[in-house]
């Protein structure tokens, strides 16, 4: 998949998921707000795509808005389209979408510990989602979660499928939630922050079986992180959010390598080498001067310039920069990358 | 779940004994002389004595306990001073009324109570909530005789189609016992249904917003399962507890209701020994109070236990 320069290239045929200049608005008592503006990437099968940035640069709401699981009335996707497998899923009526869902797109969460209905037993919950979206019974959907535990590394799965979650650990829990979202074969697997809150073993083991699970089955990965240790390990291309927008795109190597987005820079500043595993604490991108400017008032230009040392007055002040190539699909958006780079444009 | 039940009941074995030595005590502070009450005041010194002595009044406290508790384990509970019938034989024909009223006030309460909650938790700011929210409001703030009073005039009176007084018994015939209990019912069961629906529209608010739901919501389920499975089922843990508060504030209000409609239950039982000073059935009808209050916390343990398996591990 990598190309002589090192990069990752671009797969070929039609990507299974593709997000284009997707805008996702909330309408709050405040008023309305652009959580997410312009976002565009694709996603290839068997491949990993991270999606990094500081709390509130709209990971999580990209990745509601392609489930369709925006809070209801608060949140819409104003423009912009996503498809899977080439069919729009913008638009779909809610019947339709709930047959995507959890069948052709599944999510796991951040939060095992409370992600699970405390009252089912976990055997029930992973049926639960086969009968859902399966045309099969009971009995056959029961057989197939203990199964399904089994493929996730969970020891005595018929045993096990028989707990409740609280009689399970947070890692326990999670490959559940692997084990829910795997349960229809996704073509697209979003996991948002799964391995936040887990212990650095424990994180380690569960990108594994995403690694594995991803090998056996084919399925893509959008994965959303603050961890770009954890980005090291697991991603093939790295998309990097500011305030909404994308800010840089490139394969990992490229990323890790040459970041042109002074943005990016500065979240690599705050964690280990890339390649290094991550310490826990260590890896929370917090080292950047200054806050994430609230989506409400976005300063004008580029939205990081305030935090930035190589801002330029009236350069970076006052408009957008646009979103450019620098080489092998590097996408960055930056009005002096190649000034920063010594590149001569 | 039979260790389970066995241990809470095994539990309840001290406090029981509490509360019979508690009713038994208090009984003996109130003041008057039962056998003078018996007698009436021209009664002879004799005739007191002989009356002291049949019901065991000489004896030591402790012993006049043990006596009176013992009877009371084998289901006697002792005679009426008014009129010297058996206690026990009017407890249990008051019985039966009162739990079928009482019963039917519950359902009453979490047929409005709950769809009312759920349908207010759903659409939170929106007009269902409003709506429901002015039910519940509503239901919580009338006074329980005022509605009785109310329905009485119009169903009755007016439109004549609910028997206004007195009762039937279930199994004399059934349909008959339903329309006579119907309105005390509605009457007694208001106040819990705005209570119900208040609890469970808060509960489940916050179930709503809980990453569990949203687990469900990601799964591709359909709105009413991810309400009713995932929500409306976890939020009813709560309302357990409030059931069984709820319970005991209506075995207090059956006074009322059974003067407005005529009801041979408790409250009929509580308000002529009262008026009466039957202190046997004064007596008895606290212990049974006391011992409903009991097995109510108990049905509400093995419920929660059914209900919730986190309990299990406690
Ligand atoms: N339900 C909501 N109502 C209003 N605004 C929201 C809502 N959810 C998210 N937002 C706004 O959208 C922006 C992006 O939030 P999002 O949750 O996508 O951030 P994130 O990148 O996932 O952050 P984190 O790393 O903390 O998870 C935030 O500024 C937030 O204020
Ligand atoms: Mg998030």
């Amino acid at each position: 998949m990598t190309d002589a320069t090192g990069n990752l290239s671009h797969s070929p045929g039609t990507p299974v998921l593709e997000v284009r200049d997707l805008v996702t608005e909330f309408t709050t008592d405040e008023g309305r707000l652009r959580a997410v503006d312009g976002v565009s990437f694709a996603l290839h099968a068997g491949q990993t795509l991270a999606v990094v940035g500081e709390s509130g640069s709209g990971k999580s709401v990209t990745s509601l808005s392609v489930m369709g699981l925006l809070p209801a009335r608060i949140g819409r996707i104003a423009s912009g389209s996503i498809r899977l497998d080439g069919r729009e899923l913008t638009g779909l009526p809610e019947r339709a979408m709930r047959r995507v869902r959890g069948d052709d797109i599944a999510m796991i969460f951040q939060e095992p510990m409370t992600s699970l209905t405390p009252v089912y037993t976990v055997g029930d919950q992973i049926a639960e989602a086969i009968l859902t979206h399966r045309d099969i019974g009971r009995r056959a959907a029961r057989a197939r979660a203990i199964e399904l535990l089994d493929q996730v590394g969970i020891p005595e799965p018929a045993l096990r499928a028989r707990a409740y979650p609280h009689q399970l650990s947070g890692g326990m829990r999670q490959r559940v939630m692997i084990a829910i979202a795997l349960s229809c074969d996704p073509r697209v697997l979003i996991a948002d922050e799964p391995t936040t809150g887990l212990d650095v073993t424990i994180q380690a083991q569960i990108l594994d079986l995403l690694r594995r699970l991803q090998r056996d089955s084919g399925m893509a990965i959008l994965f959303i992180t603050h961890d770009l240790g954890v980005v090291a390990e697991i991603a093939d291309r790295v998309l990097v959010m500011y305030a909404g927008r994308k800010v840089e795109e490139a394969g990992v190597e490229a990323l890790f390598a040459t970041p042109r987005m002074p943005y990016t820079v500065g979240l690599m500043g705050s964690t280990p080498r890339p390649g290094a595993s991550a310490r826990p604490g260590a890896a929370r991108l917090r080292a950047i001067r200054g806050n994430i400017p609230s989506p409400r008032k976005l300063p004008p230009g580029c939205a990081f310039h305030p935090r930035c040392d190589h801002m330029h007055e009236g350069v970076c002040t006052t408009a957008l920069p646009p979103l450019e190539d620098a080489g092998d699909g590097h996408l960055v958006r930056c009005a002096r990358w190649r000034d920063i780079a010594g590149v001569p444009s | 779940m039979a260790g389970f039940v066995l241990r809470r009941f095994l539990g309840m074995i001290p406090i029981l004994f509490l509360i019979t030595i508690g009713v038994f005590l208090v009984m003996q502070v109130l003041p008057g002389d039962p056998a003078r009450m018996i007698l009436g005041q021209e009664a002879t010194p004799e005739s007191l004595a002989a009356v002291r002595e049949r019901l065991g009044l000489n004896q030591p406290l402790h012993m006049q306990y043990l006596s009176w508790l013992g009877n009371v384990m084998t289901g006697d509970l002792g005679r009426s001073m008014v009129d010297n019938s058996p206690v026990s034989r009017a407890i249990l024909s008051a019985l039966p009324v009162t739990l079928q009223v009482t019963g039917l006030a519950l359902v009453i309460g979490l047929l409005i109570g709950v769809p009312a909650g759920v349908i207010a938790a759903t659409s939170p700011g929106r007009l269902g909530d409003g709506v429901a929210t002015f039910i519940g409001l509503t239901c919580i703030s009338l006074p329980g005789f005022w509605v009785a009073i109310l329905m009485l005039y119009v169903f009755s009176l007016w439109l004549g189609w609910l028997p206004s007084s007195g009762f039937v018994r279930f199994t004399d015939d059934p349909w008959q016992s339903f329309l006579h209990s119907l309105m005390p019912a509605i009457a007694l069961g208001l106040r819990p249904a705005g209570i119900f629906m208040r609890l469970v529209r808060s509960s489940m608010v916050e179930v709503m917003k809980s990453d569990y739901v949203r687990t469900a919501r990601a799964k591709g389920l359909a709105g009413h399962a991810v309400i009713l499975r995932h929500g409306l089922r976890t939020s009813l843990i709560p309302l357990v507890t409030i059931l069984s508060v709820e319970f005991a504030a209506l075995l207090g209000n059956v006074v009322v209701i059974d003067t407005i409609f005529g009801l041979p239950g408790f409250g009929r039982l509580i308000f002529n020994s009262v008026l009466r000073l039957d202190l046997t059935m004064m007596q008895s009808l606290v212990l049974i109070f006391a011992l409903a209050v009991i097995a109510i916390n108990l049905l509400t343990d093995i419920v929660y236990f059914i209900l919730d398996p986190r309990i299990k591990e406690r």
